[in-house]
């Protein structure tokens, strides 16, 4: 093969790849029980917005992530919330002035099913409903009057989750154990309630500019997620996450904002909850 | 599962790049195309127009031979402020890392109309008191006296109630806001409700919603808080205005401008009806327009500026004896 991955990242991820698929499957899914995550990363997006102007800006946030994340045999919740904040330019490669503020946030939350299983449980299949939430709040701090900009996609649609359970060589004995996971999700929104500034005040009249429910067409919002998953010995699990968003809004003007995350996440397991059914936990007591 | 290893891959490497071919591309940053942007931008945004009755397509065949990609920045800038220029607007500026450009005539081309040195001296005196940013008196014959020069100041409930309770046992109220550039259209919305508490105040807005010339919101019917339990001045008002009234003061003669117990003396204000936006060109440099129009319930767009009910000019001989024949005349008003 004549090609090479020039970064480390994506040879790290590749060599990953290929061990993975070449171990066994454990007896129960690595991913199966309640967990709380905390994730801490790295937000990178690009925009343009004519609500400011024609040219793109580029922003760089520090972002946080909680959550809540169930899996049992045939259903899974994912609840994730995160917000940052970041600065930014112009996309020009002249434009070192970072005049821009950025307040990223995001809600997710999917209900998956399994629909389908390989080879035990290694390879499974996942299959639902999902409410998809991207929120930013700018600043262009060399705007007088109008420099705040409100953006919100209030999304629902459909989600997909592939997973790999898989074991592979120990290399850090005591710490970790020989049991990794890989997830990949794909979330499709078909509909969304979209705020947006007006045409050329942020909130004329003192509402949004723009609130409407558009569908696809006046909107496009797709949202992938991987996840490396790295079972500790203490029961918790580190996970390296992987997060990309596109997000297009085409009325009173374009907006269209590509978005990176990259999240190193330790998620742990809620013992208390894992002992209850799930209709238990929608009871619960006070005292859990 | 070969298969999938080849789709995930495929999955990383086009999305850690693909959001550059997603999200459009840059226009050019040439002096041309900044130029076009420019005049584009205002071309679907700016609201006055007709209202000034001034054909922007003309416009752009008079500037627009003058640029070329060779232009240096600074002469592409005084280009663009030539160009601005003919909206006869002080809502709009270029602003770059050299220069403002602007368009001051709305005041420049009028008599000042104002002396504050007279009146801090002759009518303040030293015993005036100052409550977020109004500065305030009881003249001879009981009448009260407040400048106001700026909106810019903090202005809370409670320096209006001490402020409209301190004069509320005066015979009449002379509220000067000559020279007073405008500030927070909150301020000049607090003070017009504590003016005539009790009486109605409203007038229409429209923003423009789409890149058409008569693309506005349906008019939007705005009114001030009617409440008789505000503290506020009951009696006679008379707003002393100048060219120099301008943008939230004009607001306030606006908004007053339908009251018939609400008189103003002095020069019609200056405008700046609109409420700015900005926008970004592709260079870097931020354009702030008008986006917005207020008309009052007869008709009168403020853009025009709020003509006074009793015109009148400062007369210099009485300047000279250290009298501001405007404040001399609101009191016989009362």
């Amino acid at each position: 093969m004549n090609w090479k991955l020039k970064s480390a990242w994506s040879r790290g991820i590749f060599i990953i790849l290929l061990t993975n698929c070449g171990f066994n499957a454990h007896s129960q899914s690595l991913f199966q029980g309640h967990y709380l995550p905390f994730a801490l990363g790295f937000n990178s997006e690009l925009f343009t917005d004519d609500f400011y102007g024609p040219t793109r800006y580029r922003t760089a946030s520090a972002i946080a992530q909680l959550g809540w994340v169930e899996q049992q045999e045939n259903y899974q919740n994912n609840l994730y919330l995160s917000g940052g904040y970041g600065l930014g330019s112009l996309d020009q490669p002249t434009s070192n002035d970072r005049h821009m503020q950025n307040i990223p946030a995001s809600l997710h939350y999917s209900l998956r099913f399994k629909v389908a299983e390989a080879d035990g449980q290694k390879h499974t299949f996942w299959f639902g409903l999902l409410n998809q939430n991207t929120f930013n709040y700018r600043i262009n701090n060399r705007f007088g009057n109008s420099s705040t900009n409100v953006s919100g996609l209030f999304s629902y649609g459909l989600s997909g989750s592939y997973q790999l359970n898989a074991e592979a060589p120990n290399l850090f004995k005591k710490a970790i154990t020989t049991r990794y996971g890989l997830q990949f999700d794909v979330n499709v929104p078909i509909g969304s309630y979209v705020l947006r500034p007006g045409y050329v005040t942020q909130m004329p009249n003192g509402d949004f500019g723009l609130s409407e429910h558009l569908f696809w067409g006046d909107f496009f919002h797709l949202n992938f997620r991987s996840a490396l998953v790295i079972a500790l010995s203490n029961g918790n699990q580190l996970r390296l996450i992987y997060n990309w968003d596109f997000v297009e809004v085409n009325k009173l003007h374009l907006y269209q904002q590509g978005r990176h995350q990259l999240f190193l996440g330790l998620y742990t397991p809620n013992y208390e909850v894992v002992q209850l059914h799930f209709s238990d936990f929608y009871f619960c007591s006070p005292g859990l | 599962m070969k298969w999938f290893n080849c789709i995930f891959l495929t999955f990383i490497f086009v999305a850690l790049g693909c959001e550059r071919g997603l999200v459009r591309e840059n226009p050019a940053n040439t002096p041309q195309n900044n130029f076009d942007i420019l005049w584009k931008t205002l071309d679907e945004r700016y609201p006055f127009f007709e209202l000034k009755n001034l054909n922007w397509d003309s416009v752009y065949q008079v500037y627009a031979p003058q640029v070329t990609n060779q232009m240096q920045d600074t002469a592409l800038f005084a280009l663009m402020a030539d160009m601005l220029f003919t909206l006869r607007d002080g809502h709009v500026n270029l602003s770059s890392e050299f220069d403002l450009s602007r368009n001051w005539q709305w005041y420049l081309d009028y008599p000042e109309n104002f002396n504050y040195s007279i009146i801090e001296r002759n009518y303040l005196g030293d015993n005036y008191k100052i409550a977020g940013g109004m500065r305030y008196t009881i003249l001879p014959g009981n009448i009260g006296y407040i400048y106001y020069g700026s909106f810019s100041s903090s202005l809370n409930t409670d320096n209006l109630d001490f402020v409209f309770t301190f004069l509320s046992q005066t015979r009449g109220l002379i509220f000067d806001i000559r020279n007073n550039g405008g500030g927070s259209l909150n301020n000049a919305y607090r003070i017009a409700e504590r003016l005539r508490p009790g009486d109605a105040k409203s007038w229409l807005r429209i923003y423009k919603n789409g890149p058409g010339k008569q693309d506005f919101t349906p008019p939007t019917q705005l009114e001030l808080n009617g409440n008789n339990n505000l503290k506020g001045y009951n009696g006679r008002v008379v707003l002393l205005t100048n060219r120099k009234t301008y943008s939230a003061a004009n607001t306030l003669a606006g908004i007053l401008y339908d009251n018939p117990n609400c008189l103003q003396l002095g020069d019609r204000t200056g405008g700046g009806g609109g409420i700015p936006a900005d926008f970004q060109l592709p260079n870097g440099w931020v354009l702030r327009f008008s986006g917005s129009r207020d008309i009052t319930n007869s008709g009168l767009d403020f853009e025009q500026g709020i003509p006074p009910t009793h015109p009148l000019d400062l007369d210099t001989a009485a300047l000279a004896q250290g009298r501001d024949n405007l404040i001399e005349s609101a009191k016989d008003l009362f």
